[in-house]
């Protein structure tokens, strides 16, 4: 239960980072990093299914209603979370980790990490720029833009995770 | 009732799912249509505050630059008034001063939250502009704070003509780069070169006649339809703009009843 607290409170944490801080730095305009999916990603895979659809819902519609597209954050981190469970039985060893574990970088090592991350990233970022360019489709920028935001989230989200182990040690 | 209980119990994931995700999306579209929306409106008012705040701590920064710009734009005013009469009568337009306390400009609808709202008198639909440039018009507004559909905004467009010729037209943003927007619908017979200024014409009550908006940096003659596609580098960087000015049209009350 305790881990699930730490969820709670580190929620407004992420969203002022990526509101205040990601947001307004023009990393081209391909790149648009999107650093929360991390409380997603990193939740155990014990963690009640209905608990999973409404943080996600609540983490997306606050980030909503800063960036002023309602619906947007939401629909997509619900739709991830929903098919979070189905990817980790596909990615994730049975007998690697503990039901109970918070699926970081520590505990799952880094090729396992990677792999998942960076398709729940690509997935994630594949819903939401598709549905903010939904009437004007340029496939190229489309594309390029996807696979370049989730690079870059991916390696901040690796950066994070390295930062947080180090000051355990 | 009990089955359906059980029903419920055993795929309670997916009606969830289903249920939330239709309330997002049902959200989302009702909210991609030109509208106002309340929810948004009330929220405001809050997220305005932390951006405020924000806002403010950054402002600190750039205190000297913005101490000179302020200067130099003083100078040239008191230059205009020494050199023509003020005459209050033929006053079309009231400008009111703001700062910009959030931005956006690589989205594909970008909108700007401005720290005045209602009780300044701000109303849907005033322009806003800088000295040299427009960056939108007002979209929302609450008691303190409003929200303004940026220029770069793919819904936005606005009346424009080309200096030069004399050609009306609207400008566009495609939604890519934020330096850049679109003209269309300028036809082919007009003589268009390279670094020609392009300015409101005044055909809308939003912003008054003359405020440059950019120059040409491209074109194209459009041989299916007969209108050129223009690029346009926009003379204000949208990235850096601060502080800004709101038009009330002080005769938009009778130009509306006509």
């Amino acid at each position: 239960m305790k881990d699930i607290y730490t969820y709670i409170w580190v929620a407004p944490l992420f969203i002022l980072l990526q509101v205040l801080f990601l947001n307004n730095i023009y990393f081209l305009s391909y790149i648009n990093p999107l650093v929360y999916v991390i409380l997603i990603i990193t939740l155990p895979q014990n963690t009640e299914k209905w608990f999973l659809l409404i943080y996600a819902f609540i983490l997306g519609f606050s980030l909503d209603i800063f960036e002023g597209n309602l619906g947007l954050n939401s629909s997509a981190l619900v739709f991830l979370s929903f098919i979070k469970p189905y990817i980790n039985k596909v990615l994730i060893p049975i007998n690697l980790i503990d039901e109970k574990e918070k699926l970081n970088l520590k505990i799952l090592g880094i090729k396992t990490f990677s792999v998942y991350a960076l398709s729940l990233i690509f997935i994630h970022n594949s819903f939401i720029f598709l549905l903010e360019h939904f009437s004007t489709i340029n496939l190229f920028y489309l594309i390029l833009k996807i696979i370049l935001s989730s690079v870059v989230t991916y390696i901040i989200i690796l950066i994070f995770q390295l930062f947080t182990f180090k000051t355990k040690e | 009732m009990r089955n359906l209980f059980r029903f419920v119990k055993v795929y309670h994931f997916i009606l969830l799912f289903i249920l939330i995700e239709s309330l997002s999306l049902y959200l989302y579209m009702s909210n991609h249509k030109f509208q106002e929306s309340r929810l948004l409106s009330f929220t405001q008012e809050y997220t305005g505050a932390i951006y405020s705040h924000y806002s403010n701590a950054n402002q600190y920064i750039n205190l000297k630059d913005e101490n000179n710009y302020l200067k130099r734009e003083n100078a040239k005013l008191y230059s205009l008034l020494s050199k023509e009469e003020y005459n209050p009568n033929t006053e079309l337009h009231s400008y009111i001063t703001s700062r910009i306390i959030k931005n956006s400009i690589f989205k594909s609808d970008n909108f700007i939250v401005i720290n005045k709202g209602e009780k300044d008198g701000i109303q849907i639909g005033m322009g806003v502009t800088v000295q040299q440039g427009v960056i939108g018009r007002v979209h929302s507004t609450s008691e303190n704070y409003s929200k303004v559909i940026s220029i770069l905004n793919q819904k936005s467009s606005v009346s424009i003509s080309h200096v030069k010729s004399g050609q009306n037209g609207s400008l566009k943003w495609d939604g890519m780069n934020y330096m850049y927007a679109k003209i269309k619908d300028i036809p082919n017979h007009a003589e268009i070169s390279i670094g020609d200024t392009i300015c409101t014409n005044g055909f809308s009550d939003t912003y008054p006649n003359g405020i440059s908006i950019g120059t040409v940096s491209s074109f194209q003659k459009g041989n299916e339809n007969g209108l050129y596609n223009i690029t346009v580098k926009f003379i204000n960087d949208m990235n850096s703009v601060s502080d800004i000015y709101i038009i009330k049209n002080l005769h938009i009350q009778e130009i509306e009843s006509l």
